[in-house]
């Protein structure tokens, strides 16, 4: 977690478009950020923020067309993931970048057993291993994941599993070759409440056993707060603001981020009521100019600045940057948020 | 499953395991399909044991019992059960040899159908593009052919023959299942489990192999069974029209294109491998559907509440 390390990956100006009928649509807009080893890197915001286009874009998983990549570096391990050829990408993804999915049920072939589908994933990168050490890895990896009985579950189908051991198999699947990033899509949205806890627990334990660095995609920033220790908050494909956990809790520098904060119920405080953000998400075939959340922004105040200039991001503390014009004035927000949630006790650190 | 198993909740398991064979039980406890499983059953014990049940060599000739009618009419013998034919070949062993041919006219060409259809759909449905438009162009112009018309063409270069007239069917076939394998593919590859298996690096052909092709599997089945009978019906045409299997060896459509001409006075000749000929495919066909019901669980649960 210290700064001082080389970043294990490094994505500079990343910038995707879709050629959609009628038109071009910027899904992610000169997006930058590094992962530096045993990080958890929460990225938030709403649907169609471009949270998940960004991460299936340096594994080269978007379709294209519609997506193309226009600019921009996803440097890891010393080379540019954009711009390497296929069977190249092929000996990173699942080896040393993996990823779990939202929806276990549909990651899943149902029509192989688990144990097989485990298989595969060792064998592919692996290809010299034994059947015999094949199954042994994969027993080994099922109970690192918590399955009870690794042996008996190896030679199940995924309709025999519950939801949330379907969603351990998956983790499993993602850590077998102890990849150098792990990427998580949502890995608890379809799951209930109750085994959300469980299944984030073993993938922070997956994520430290196996010294992985991870992307923890969600737009539960509860989730974020568990398992992160810096966050990315993006907003219509665009980075809004950027730090460490705590500082970005207990002193959020961008209204979005504040908004996002003040739609969530806080056990830490005693609060009457929720702030929700007003407005919708903006259209990304016709973003808003300048700063794409000054539509719904209670900060801009009619302000030109803000419809006109695209805000930097910038840094306002160690390792917190923010892309507002009026960063400043986000302090007076947070208390007025407060206020209106009625919140007595401000605590200043959640995580 | 060993008993340590019972710790493991296994509920959805239970309800799985009764289910399946319950489904598959329908094989049996529908009449239809029972029917056509005991038709098959027959016509295929026929086909594989042929010298042991004919009573009579198939194409011997004996000139002074010929046109005998079956047995329950006047003139008849229990010797020829069902009769025989102008050159007083027993009609009933070469019924029972024509179940031969039938069968391995139909699963043969079904075979190669198979294999060159399903091929061609899981490309075309998983690389799309340009691939996928070449073979479905291709596809929609062999269809707007009609399938006899184009098989005759082929059969007329080929030439006549038990190998040629599978190699024909076989070939000109495959349109059915290109499309539909096609179609399920393009649904298929879009669920996530097909992206997962590319974000572990699995390659484009094994992820096609392993991961689509038995998520269609259902339908291919579906589609081979009902093609089987197509096509022992279009073998039938084929050696009907001369350009099938070759006299005088025993084929049921060229059985009822000799006795054709002879309906009026031995109608027996004509009718008997029609009704072979009928019952086979009707049964293939029954047991078909059968199959689609229970591979598909949509289907079959709107079946089982009328």
């Amino acid at each position: 977690m210290s700064v001082n390390t080389e970043p294990v990956l490094s994505v500079r100006d990343l910038t995707i478009e879709f050629v959609v009928p009628g038109g071009v649509i910027r899904a992610v807009d000169g997006v930058s950020y590094d992962l530096y080893p045993g990080d958890v890197l929460g990225v938030v915001g709403e649907s169609g923020s471009g949270k998940s286009v960004g991460v299936m874009s340096m594994l080269g998983l978007l379709p294209s067309p519609p997506a193309r990549i226009v600019g921009g570096s996803v440097i890891f391990e010393g080379q540019d993931l954009l711009k390497l050829n296929r069977r190249q990408l092929r000996k990173i993804r699942g080896k040393r970048i993996a990823m779990v999915f939202q929806d276990p049920m549909a990651a899943l072939n149902p029509v192989f057993k688990i144990g097989a589908q485990l298989a595969e994933a060792i064998r592919i990168h692996n290809p010299s291993a034994t059947r015999a050490e094949v199954r042994r890895r994969g027993i080994e990896i099922l109970e690192m994941v918590g399955i009870p009985e690794p042996a008996a579950r190896y030679d199940q189908y995924p309709h025999q599993f519950s939801g949330g051991m379907r969603q351990r198999a998956m983790i499993a699947m993602a850590i077998a070759n102890r990849p150098a990033v792990l990427i998580a899509d949502e890995p608890t949205t379809a799951l209930d409440v109750t085994i959300q806890a469980q299944v984030l627990d073993v993938l922070k334990t997956a994520q430290e056993e196996t010294g992985a660095a991870a992307i923890l995609i969600t737009h539960d920033l509860g989730l974020v707060a568990e398992m992160a220790n810096r966050l990315l908050v993006m907003y219509a494909g665009r980075v809004v603001e950027t730090g460490s956990i705590d500082r970005i809790f207990g002193r959020p520098c961008h209204p979005y981020t504040v908004g996002l904060l003040g739609s969530v119920p806080r056990l830490d405080a005693d609060m009457n009521r929720l702030v929700p953000i007003e407005g919708q998400p903006p259209n990304m075939a016709e973003p808003p100019s300048g700063c794409r959340f000054h539509p719904r922004c209670s900060l801009m105040q009619g302000r030109e600045i803000c419809a006109a200039q695209v805000p930097q991001l910038l840094q306002i503390g160690p390792s917190h940057s923010t892309a507002c014009h009026f960063a400043e004035e986000v302090d007076g927000l947070v208390d007025r948020v407060n206020r209106e949630m009625g919140v007595t006790i401000t605590s200043g650190d959640l995580a | 499953m060993t008993d340590q198993n019972t710790t493991v909740p296994a509920n959805p398991e239970r309800r799985e395991r009764s289910a399946v064979p319950s489904r598959w039980r329908q094989l049996v406890t529908s009449p239809a399909s029972l029917f056509s499983l005991l038709v098959l059953l027959a016509v295929g014990l026929s086909a594989i044991f042929a010298p042991l049940l004919a009573p009579h060599d198939p194409l011997a000739q004996n000139l002074l019992e010929r046109n005998m009618p079956p047995f329950w009419l006047e003139g008849g013998s229990t010797a020829h059960l069902l009769g025989t034919d102008a050159l007083g070949r027993d009609l009933l062993s070469r019924i029972i040899y024509g179940a031969r041919i039938s069968m391995i006219v139909g699963v043969a060409t079904v075979v190669i159908q198979t294999g060159l259809g399903v091929t061609i759909g899981l490309i075309a449905g998983y690389r799309r593009g340009w691939v996928d438009t070449i073979f479905m162009r291709i596809a929609d112009v062999w269809l707007a052919i009609p399938f006899l018309v184009l098989a005759i063409a082929v059969a007329v270069l080929f030439g006549p023959g038990l190998i040629n007239t599978v190699l024909v069917l076989g070939l000109v076939g495959w349109v059915t299942y290109a499309r539909v394998v096609r179609a399920e593919v393009l649904s298929v590859r879009e669920r996530e489990f097909v992206l997962a298996a590319r974000t572990m690096g699995v390659k484009a052909m094994p992820t096609i192999w392993r991961h689509i092709l038995p998520n269609v599997m259902a339908s291919i089945l579906v589609v081979a069974t009902l093609q089987v009978s197509r096509m022992i019906i279009a073998e039938a045409s084929l050696s009907f029209l001369g350009l099938g299997i070759q006299p005088p060896e025993a084929a049921w459509g060229s059985m009822i294109a000799d006795g054709r001409d002879r309906l009026s006075q031995q109608w027996w000749l004509a009718t008997m491998p029609g009704i072979a000929l009928l019952m086979t495919t009707l049964a293939i066909n029954l047991l078909g559907d059968t199959l689609r019901d229970i591979l598909d669980p949509k289907l079959g649960k709107r079946g089982a509440r009328p």
